[in-house]
C-alpha cells in the first residue's frame, strides 16, 4: 500500500499540482487588488473609438443607478444621435448599481481602467484626487466652457476645490443641505402630533411614546439601519470632507475650532436619548445589524427639498407623508461635494468631456432624456416643463448628472419645485469653514486607523444600542491611540492657514 | 534498484499516456500562471505610495517607494492582535475538527454494508457545501433574528427573555465553528472515503481470518493506510492558517459591532481596509497573510518530516 502512495508521490504531475496549490495560495491572497487589472485590456477600447479623424468620439461615463432596462440601449442611441449632431460627442454610459458603486469605482480608479467621466461624491472625491485620478479643471473650465462656468455660482465651484484647484464639475441642484423629518400622516392624525412644535430630538420623545403605546409591542416608531442611524445626526458639525463624523467644526462657530464631536454635550445628550429609546423599544432592536431600510417607515429623517415626498409616498405605498424642516438650508463643503462629475486624468478627450457636461447642464432636452429615459416609452411631455413618467424602470439617478434647474418636473410635484429649491439655495447660510477641505496626504495612516475604530463602534452607537456613557470614553481612548489628536492638530493648522490668506 | 530502472524508462520515452495527462493538466496550469503567478508582481504595491499615472502597470511602476509605511498602519492598529488571534484560533479549531470529524464519519460510513445508504448519507452531508454563505446567513438570520427568529420564539414560549443574538459575543465562537463544520463536512469526507474504498480488501480478509474485530481492523489497517492522506490534508490546511473563509466571518455575523472581537479575521480586515484605507495598505495586509501562510506550510512540513519523514511533502 505504501508503495502505491509512493508511486503517486513520484508522479511529476502530482507534485506539480501540489506545488501549484501551495504557491497558488500565496499568490492569490497576495494580490487581491490586481486581479481586476487583468480584465482591463478588454475595457480599454472605450476611449479609442474616435481616434480616426472625422469620427465622433465616444466617452465612457461611469455613473450610479439601478437595474438597466431593456430599452436602455435604444434610449442611449437617441441621446447619442442628439449630442453627436449638437457637439460631436457620444457617450458610452456605464451604470454601477447602488450596492456595487463603492467597490466598483474603487477598483476602476485603482486599476487604472480607462474612463472619461466619473460620478463621484464627498466620500470618495478627496481620496481620488489625492491619488491623482482626476484632471485639474481650474483653467479649463473658464476657457473651454464659459457658459457652464457662469451658470454655476462661484460658491459652488469653490466647494469642489482641493488645494485651491477644481477637479470636478459639481451638479448644481439642492447643493445646500436642508434636513427634514418625515412623518406618516395617518399616525400624525391618529395621535394628534403637533408638527409645528417639533424642533429638536427631545420633541420627538412624546409622539414616539404615544405611537408605541398605541400601536403595540411589535411596532417601532423609529426604524433605523446600521449604516445611517438617524440621517443627519451629526449635521451641526462640518466634517471638512473627511467623511469621519467624530471630528468636526461646529457650522456656526466663528472661531473655527476643530473639536472631538462625540465629546460635545449636545451630541452626548442626543445619544443618551437614543439609547433610552432603544431600551424602551421605540427603536427596532435589530437596528445595529439591519442593512436595508424597510420601504415603509413611520418616521424618518432625510436630506430633501419641497416635493420630495411624492416619490417616498409611492415607494412606501401610503397616502401622505408630512415633512418638517429641521435644519438648514446650509452650505458646507461636503454638501456641495455630495454629487460631482470628474474627468479622468488619463482621458484623451478632456475638453470634449467638459463640453458634454456643459451641455447636460444647459440643454433641457438632453437633461430630460438622461433623467427620464426614452420619450414615449419611459415618459411623455405634459408640457414643456412637466413630464409624466410611464415606467419606474429608468435606472439613472438624476441628481448625479447635472443641474435640476433645467430639468422638467415630474407630474404630481409642485410645478415651481425647482424654483423652491433655488430659493432654498439662495437662503442658505454658510458653514464657518465653507470652501475648506482637509488635505489628508500626510495623514494616511492615522485617517485609516481612526476610520477603522469608528467602524467598529458606530453602528451600535448611532442606533442607540450601546450606552454612550460607557462607550464614548472607550471610543475616544481608542481613537486617541489611533492618532485622532494628530489629525485634529493638522486640521486646525490647515484651517488657520486657509482662512488667514 | 528496480525502481530506478523504471523511472529512467518513463523519462526517456514520451507516451500517449503522457500527452493525455499533460493535456489534462494544461487548463489548470494556465489558470495558475494567469491568476496566481502573474499577479504576484503586484505585491510591490504593498511597498508603494499608490498613485494614478496612466494604466495600471504604469501606476505600479511610477508610484514612489515608501518602504514599510503601509505595514505601519496594520501594526499601529489597536486590533491587529485580536484579529490575528481570531484568525489562528479559529483555524486551529477548524483544522483539528476538520480532520477528526470527517475521518471518523468516513470510517463509519465506510463500515456500512448498504452502499446505497452510504451514498445517501454522504450526499446529504455534502449538500450544505453548495450553499453560498449569503444564503446561509439569511437562514441563520431566520433562526436568530430578535423579533422574528425561531430561537427567540422558543425562548419566549418557555417564558425566558428573548436574546439579541447578534449582540452576544459569547455564543458566536460556537456558532461559527458549528456553521463551518456543517458546511464543510461532506466536502472534507470525500477524500477520506475515496481512500477507504480504494483499499485492498485482502488486508481485511487476512485480518478477519486472524480473528480481528472491527475496532482492531480500523485501528491497525484502515487508519495506518489513511495516514498519508491525513497528513497531506493537514499540511495543506496549515498553509491556509492565516486566511479564513470570508463569507463565514463577514456575511454570517452581519458585520455586527458587538461581535467585532470574536469575528474579525485578517480577510475581513483586508476587506474593510479596501473600503476605508488605501490599496497599498490593503495589499500590505494581504501580503503579510501570504508570507505567514507560506512560512506555516514550511514549518508544518518540517515538523512532519521530523516525526515521520515518509509523510512529508517537500
Amino acid at each position: 500500500m505504501r508503495k502505491r502512495f509512493k508511486a503517486w508521490l513520484n508522479a511529476p504531475l502530482f507534485i506539480g499540482a501540489i506545488m501549484m496549490a501551495i504557491f497558488g495560495l500565496a499568490g492569490c491572497s497576495g494580490s487581491d487588488s490586481n486581479n481586476a487589472a487583468n480584465n482591463t485590456p478588454t475595457e480599454n477600447s472605450g476611449s479609442n473609438v474616435g481616434e480616426g479623424s472625422g469620427e465622433v468620439p465616444t466617452l465612457v461615463w461611469w455613473t450610479i443607478g439601478g437595474q438597466v432596462p431593456a430599452n436602455f440601449d435604444k434610449a442611449m442611441e437617441k441621446i447619442n444621435e442628439y449630442t453627436a449632431e449638437k457637439i460631436g460627442v457620444k457617450i458610452d454610459l456605464r451604470v454601477a448599481s447602488w450596492g456595487d458603486w463603492d467597490t466598483k469605482i474603487n477598483t476602476i480608479v485603482n486599476s487604472g481602467e480607462a474612463f472619461d467621466i466619473m460620478f463621484t461624491n464627498n466620500g470618495k472625491y478627496s481620496q481620488q484626487v489625492n491619488m491623482g485620478a482626476f484632471t485639474d479643471l481650474t483653467d479649463l473650465v473658464p476657457n473651454t466652457v464659459p457658459d457652464l462656468h457662469s451658470y454655476i455660482p462661484e460658491m459652488v465651484w469653490d466647494g469642489t476645490k482641493i488645494g485651491g484647484k477644481i477637479y470636478a464639475v459639481p451638479t448644481y441642484k439642492d447643493s445646500s443641505l436642508t434636513q427634514y423629518w418625515v412623518f406618516d400622516d395617518a399616525l400624525v392624525q391618529k395621535y394628534n402630533i403637533d408638527l409645528g412644535s417639533i424642533k429638536t430630538l427631545q420633541d420627538l420623545d412624546k409622539p414616539f411614546r404615544d405611537i408605541k403605546a398605541g400601536e403595540g409591542k411589535g411596532f417601532y416608531p423609529l426604524s433605523l439601519t446600521q449604516g445611517e442611524g438617524i440621517s443627519g445626526f451629526f449635521n451641526d458639525y462640518d466634517d471638512m470632507t473627511l467623511g469621519f463624523q467624530p471630528i468636526g467644526v461646529k457650522t456656526d462657530d466663528s472661531s473655527r475650532k476643530v473639536v472631538s464631536v462625540l465629546e460635545q454635550p449636545d451630541i452626548q445628550a442626543k445619544l443618551k436619548l437614543m439609547h433610552q429609546w432603544y431600551k424602551d423599544g421605540i427603536i427596532n432592536p435589530d437596528a445595529p445589524t439591519k442593512i436595508e431600510a424597510d420601504p415603509y417607515r413611520p418616521f424618518f429623517s432625510a436630506q430633501a427639498f419641497p416635493g420630495a415626498e411624492v416619490n417616498w409616498q409611492i415607494s412606501a405605498g401610503i397616502e401622505k407623508y408630512d415633512m418638517v424642516q429641521i435644519l438648514g438650508p446650509i452650505y458646507t463643503t461636503s454638501t456641495i461635494q455630495g454629487s460631482m462629475n470628474a474627468i479622468s486624468a488619463n482621458s484623451k478627450y478632456k475638453e470634449e468631456a467638459l463640453k458634454y457636461l456643459e451641455l447636460v447642464n444647459t440643454d433641457s432636452k438632453l437633461r430630460n432624456m438622461l433623467a427620464y429615459g426614452e420619450e414615449g416609452v419611459d415618459f411623455d411631455y405634459v408640457n414643456d416643463k412637466t413630464v409624466e413618467r410611464k415606467t419606474d424602470s429608468w435606472p439613472l439617478a438624476a441628481y448625479t448628472q447635472g443641474t435640476f434647474f433645467n430639468m422638467a418636473v415630474t407630474k404630481g410635484a409642485p410645478e415651481d419645485q425647482w424654483d423652491q429649491v433655488r430659493k432654498l439655495n439662495e437662503a442658505a447660510t454658510s458653514s464657518s469653514i465653507l470652501g475648506f477641505a482637509l488635505d489628508i496626504s500626510e495623514l494616511g495612516t492615522e485617517v485609516a486607523n481612526v476610520k477603522a475604530v469608528w467602524n467598529k463602534y458606530s453602528y451600535e452607537l448611532i442606533t442607540g444600542a450601546s450606552d454612550p456613557e460607557k462607550r464614548i470614553p472607550q471610543i475616544i481612548e481608542e481613537l486617541k491611540k489611533a492618532g485622532m489628536d494628530k489629525i485634529m492638530e493638522a486640521a486646525q493648522e490647515q484651517i488657520n492657514a486657509y482662512f488667514k490668506s | 534498484m528496480g525502481a530506478k530502472v523504471t523511472r529512467k524508462r518513463v523519462r526517456t520515452r514520451w507516451r500517449k499516456h503522457d500527452t493525455e495527462l499533460t493535456l489534462l493538466a494544461l487548463p489548470t496550469t494556465i489558470w495558475y500562471i494567469l491568476f496566481s503567478f502573474l499577479p504576484m508582481f503586484g505585491v510591490i504595491i504593498a511597498f508603494k505610495d499608490f498613485k494614478i499615472h496612466g494604466n495600471f502597470l504604469s501606476n505600479v511602476i511610477n508610484s514612489d517607494w515608501i518602504g514599510f509605511k503601509n505595514f505601519e498602519f496594520l501594526f499601529s492598529s489597536n486590533d491587529v492582535w485580536i484579529v490575528i488571534r481570531n484568525t489562528i484560533g479559529y483555524n486551529m479549531i477548524f483544522i483539528i475538527l476538520g480532520i477528526v470529524v470527517p475521518v471518523s464519519l468516513a470510517l463509519m460510513v465506510g463500515q456500512l454494508h448498504s452502499r446505497k445508504a452510504a451514498k445517501v448519507y454522504q450526499t446529504m452531508m455534502f449538500l450544505p457545501y453548495f450553499l453560498s454563505w449569503v444564503v446561509v446567513s439569511a437562514v441563520l438570520w431566520a433562526f436568530l433574528s430578535y423579533d422574528k427568529g425561531i430561537a427567540n420564539q422558543v425562548l419566549t414560549h418557555f417564558s425566558q427573555d428573548p436574546k439579541n443574538w447578534y449582540m452576544e459575543p459569547s455564543y458566536w465562537p460556537y456558532f461559527l465553528v458549528f456553521m463551518n463544520m456543517w458546511k464543510g463536512l461532506g466536502y472534507g469526507m470525500v477524500v477520506y472515503l475515496a481512500t477507504i474504498t480504494s483499499m485492498d480488501s485482502t488486508y481485511y480478509e487476512a485480518a478477519v481470518i486472524d480473528g480481528a474485530s472491527k475496532w482492531q481492523q480500523t485501528w491497525y489497517i484502515t487508519l495506518p493506510l489513511m495516514k498519508f492522506v491525513i497528513v497531506l490534508m493537514f499540511i495543506l490546511s496549515v498553509g491556509g492558517i492565516f486566511s479564513t473563509d470570508f463569507g463565514l466571518f463577514f456575511q454570517v455575523p452581519r458585520d455586527s459591532n458587538s461581535l467585532y472581537n470574536v469575528t474579525t479575521t485578517v480577510d475581513v480586515l483586508v476587506y474593510k481596509q479596501l473600503k476605508t484605507a488605501t490599496v497599498g495598505m490593503a495589499s500590505a495586509s494581504a501580503f503579510m497573510q501570504s508570507v505567514l501562510g507560506c512560512g506555516m506550510i514550511l514549518l508544518a512540513n518540517w515538523i512532519v518530516r521530523k516525526v515521520d519523514p515518509e509523510s512529508a511533502l517537500i
